[in-house]
């Protein structure tokens, strides 16, 4: 059991702070939203009805959608686009699909590969592109959803102020919904572009998304 | 490889997949239907 708890350290540890954090964002939420409908005469709403309402489902999801991007245009782009000297980058001379031997596919798939590897046809099209795919799924799913939310918050927020309420078709148009989109999305294209820049010359002693620290800074790609 | 082991990397695997989809169905229903 040890064995395998430290074998899923990673997926667990980072589970359980998403869990954590998850419920201290719902607690601090109810209670921002409470404070806000106690100096506008409003009602208070309960730990539950506020997880259950749009303006913690709008937060939640524009979070998600905006890593699930981060990861899907990370994913995309270090297949045809390097960055010398960067741990987060290939060798230079790798850009692109790469050759079936170096994938290991078809003929050049070992005994345990997946078994979609050894295949020719559709199925391995999908496989081999199956972690994009299903990250820019999430991605859009979860974009849509932050939309939905977001969408019901603008309205209730109109009809307080006896403002005009709009179609979501609509909302898709506000400033206000294109400004929590892009609020998201210029932080995770930072941090990526910082993380490809500064592990040319930064390193962490053990860790996989650090070069090793005695590595040559024009050393490109040599532990990811 | 422990039998035992790769166990719990698939449980992992399908554990991240529902907290997803459950987030993501709960809130695309919220949004569909709360006023």
């Amino acid at each position: 059991m040890r064995r395998a708890l430290f074998e899923n350290g990673l997926s667990i540890c980072f589970g359980a702070l998403f869990l954590i954090t998850l419920c201290g964002q719902s607690l601090a939420g109810q209670r921002t939203h409470n404070a806000e409908q106690l100096a506008h005469g409003g009602d208070q709403v309960s730990w539950l009805d506020y997880v259950l309402s749009p303006s913690f489902g709008g937060a939640v999801m524009e979070n998600w959608q905006s890593e699930f991007l981060q990861f899907s245009l990370f994913i995309l782009a270090t297949v045809w686009l390097v960055q010398k000297g960067s741990n987060e980058s290939k060798p230079l001379d790798s850009v692109g699909l790469e050759s079936k031997q170096k994938q290991r596919l078809e003929g050049f798939a070992p005994e345990n590969a997946p078994r979609w590897a050894k295949s020719r046809g559709f199925a391995r099209l999908v496989y081999e592109n199956s972690l994009l795919t299903a990250m820019a799924l999430v991605f859009f799913a979860t974009w849509l959803a932050q939309s939905l939310n977001n969408w019901r918050e603008f309205n209730a927020e109109q009809l307080a102020h006896d403002g005009a309420t709009v179609s979501w078709a609509r909302y898709l148009w506000e400033p206000d919904f294109w400004e929590r989109t892009l609020q998201n999305w210029q932080s995770e294209f930072l941090a990526v572009g910082t993380m490809a820049i500064f592990t040319v010359y930064l390193r962490q002693r053990g860790s996989a998304e650090s070069k090793p620290v005695g590595a040559p800074h024009e050393e490109t790609g040599s532990s990811g | 490889v422990l039998p035992g082991n790769a166990v719990l990397v698939r449980t992992m695997y399908t554990l991240y997949w529902m907290v997803i989809a459950a987030g993501l169905a709960l809130y695309i229903v919220v949004g569909l239907t709360v006023e």
